[in-house]
């Protein structure tokens, strides 16, 4: 076989590779003109091999990176190859196709650079798939992988529809006006407003006004008609915050509201009706309130038709890995900052903290860590002392002894959890007898749910 | 007439999305009377799209472009004329001369009915190249 055969022979199965593979590859000459263009690459882009070659690459390939932030023109000029770079290219009907690309230097059989190649997948499918598990940890803006959440997101859907009145519990920054406004976004009134208001947050003569409105002449200064959060929040939501905390006078006038969709401004003659969804939200125990007389009964019976119980972040830790992204992001696009990540170590110490101030303390931390810390890794030094060894050496445990029973506590506690509270699991989990078991949860406090494991199906 | 052309050495932008630069022309029956470039500050096809009607431009000429950017335009009465490329100045008088819609200068792959290799993409339509009408302000 002559040499020019071979040559020839070898160009030959080189096209038909390229040709057979599913990743779209071009090359370009020195002056950016595409000269050679394969058939995934015709696939991904929509564009013939015929009307590719001899054109501009930033016009056939038509990326995001092409005008600023080539990898082609970086590894001309380095040398280095480029791989793995995510970025989109626009198809001809104005979509974005999400791809990834590497890149390499193009050299000639006497080793001369003669141009690039660049090799690019279609990642759509992997979009999707990505979109789709997003979504399953997504509602509305609340953001949660715990089994916990994933149980609420089951239902509320179902309790969003419906007209019923619901009560939201939870511990303090739990995301109780999150979960309402998710409510509302998901309710047959999402196209009215969402009316929210801190029950505890006003003396109860305003807040009666603040709720009921007034009418002109109804008290000294009240020179016009002020109309309530009850009337504002017709065709929507009214979102009652702190609502344990309202006077037993009030607490009549709402029952009545609830009861009947109406009523009197201050100073006003007539009734008015409403038709507004009301949530309720109290991050004390009502029903103990109940029994000690600070909160009436019916009140009670009336907003305890649908019960929402918020966890506390420290019963869904699982969770602030996905938050602590949902937070960079947030913060990098209010700051202007370019945080990328957080650091596994610094992570660690986030997971080991109980955060009795649940998601907005932790939210609260990602924030100073973005004042010390506008770009690149947020590092252990940039959180607060309270979560740093330097902090929980003042509060931690006396002695060894004590360290070592506050973690065999919570230990314990993590894997009934895990277990779904079923004893017998979490003592085979722990590799103890679970007649130890039993003793160890007596001798630490651990309160168990009322009902067990073992009912669960 | 105020058109914008967005601008990437001396060529239009290959994507509008992510042109940094644009180039206004102020056209009165098809002569140019003033023409001068700007700067985008943002990504944000809203933001891009605020200011191009703040600088009441009438149309646009561009490269490829995303349905997200392109429906910015439009709903703020913008007429687009996508998938263009070529040198500015090739393009400007050929937009002056009325003779964009010939695609001559259309991107490559778009080929406004003649489809060379359609067959091989049965799905897709021809680009967007020119949006409706102009809507008034």
């Amino acid at each position: 076989m002559k040499p020019d055969d071979k040559k020839s022979t070898k160009n030959t199965s080189t096209d038909a590779i390229l040709e057979s593979i599913s990743d779209g590859v071009f090359t370009v000459d020195p002056e950016w003109r595409i000269t050679s263009f394969n058939r995934a690459a015709e696939e991904i882009t929509g564009i013939s091999r015929r009307d590719a070659i001899g054109r501009l690459c930033s016009e056939v390939f038509r990326s995001n990176m092409c005008e600023t932030d080539c990898a082609l023109r970086k590894t001309l000029k380095s040398g280095k190859p480029v791989i793995g770079r995510s970025g989109y290219i626009i198809d001809e009907e104005g979509n974005r196709i999400p791809i990834s690309l590497s890149t390499a230097v193009l050299k000639d059989s006497s080793g001369k650079v003669v141009g690039g190649a660049e090799t690019f997948r279609d990642l759509s499918e992997v979009e999707t798939l990505r979109h789709e598990l997003e979504g399953r940890f997504h509602m509305g803006d609340i953001v949660s992988r715990s089994p916990l959440m994933q149980r609420l997101f089951e239902v509320i859907p179902t309790i969003a529809v419906s007209p019923s009145t619901v009560l939201l519990n939870g511990e303090t920054g739990t995301g109780k006006e999150l979960m309402a406004r998710t409510i509302h976004s998901l309710s047959k009134q999402s196209k009215g407003p969402f009316i929210a208001l801190n029950c505890g947050a006003l003396p109860d003569t305003l807040l009666e006004s603040e709720l009921f409105g007034y009418k002109a002449g109804a008290f000294t200064g009240a020179t016009k008609d002020k109309p309530g959060r009850f009337a504002l929040a017709k065709g929507g939501t009214l979102f009652l915050d702190e609502i344990g905390e309202i006077s037993p006078a009030l607490q009549v006038r709402l029952l009545r509201v609830l009861q009947e969709h109406c009523f009197e401004p201050l100073g006003g003659t007539s009734s008015v009706t409403t038709d507004a969804r009301i949530i309720v939200a109290t991050n004390r125990d009502l029903a103990e309130l109940t029994r000690n007389g600070t909160f009436r009964e019916d009140l009670y019976y009336r907003v305890n038709v649908v019960r929402i119980e918020l966890p506390p972040l420290r019963r869904r830790k699982e969770d602030i890995p996905l938050l602590v992204e949902q937070f960079i992001a947030k913060f990098n696009h209010l700051h202007h900052a370019t945080v990328r990540s957080m650091a596994p170590e610094a992570l660690s110490l986030l997971m080991a903290h109980d955060w009795p101030g649940n998601v907005r303390e932790l939210e609260n931390v990602i924030e100073r860590a973005f004042v010390l810390c506008p770009d690149g890794t947020i590092e252990i030094p940039h959180l607060p002392d309270e979560l740093t060894l330097h902090g929980s050496r003042s509060a931690g445990p006396a002695t060894l002894q004590d360290a070592r029973s506050q973690l065999e506590a919570q230990a314990i506690q993590r894997s009934l959890e895990k277990n779904g509270f079923n004893r017998l699991a979490t003592a085979k989990a722990l590799g103890m007898h679970k007649t130890t078991l039993f003793r160890k949860i007596r001798q630490y406090g651990i309160v168990l749910p009322e009902q067990d494991g073992r009912s669960r199906r | 007439m105020r058109i914008a052309f967005s601008l990437w050495n001396e060529r239009i932008a290959p994507v509008f999305d992510v042109a940094k630069h644009f180039w206004i022309v102020d056209a009165e029956e098809g002569r140019i009377i003033g023409q001068t470039g700007r700067r985008f500050s943002s990504d944000d096809p809203q933001e891009r799209a605020m200011r191009l009607s703040t600088l009441q431009v009438e149309q646009l000429v561009c490269g490829a472009i995303t349905r997200t950017s392109y429906q910015a335009l439009t709903e703020r009465g913008m007429q687009v004329v996508s998938f263009i490329a070529g040198d500015l100045d090739q393009v400007v008088h050929a937009c002056l001369a009325d003779r964009l819609k010939d695609g001559e200068l259309n991107m490559p792959g778009c080929h406004r009915g003649k489809r060379h290799g359609a067959r091989r993409y049965p799905g897709r339509n021809s680009c967007v190249t020119m949006s409706e009408d102009t809507k008034e302000y």
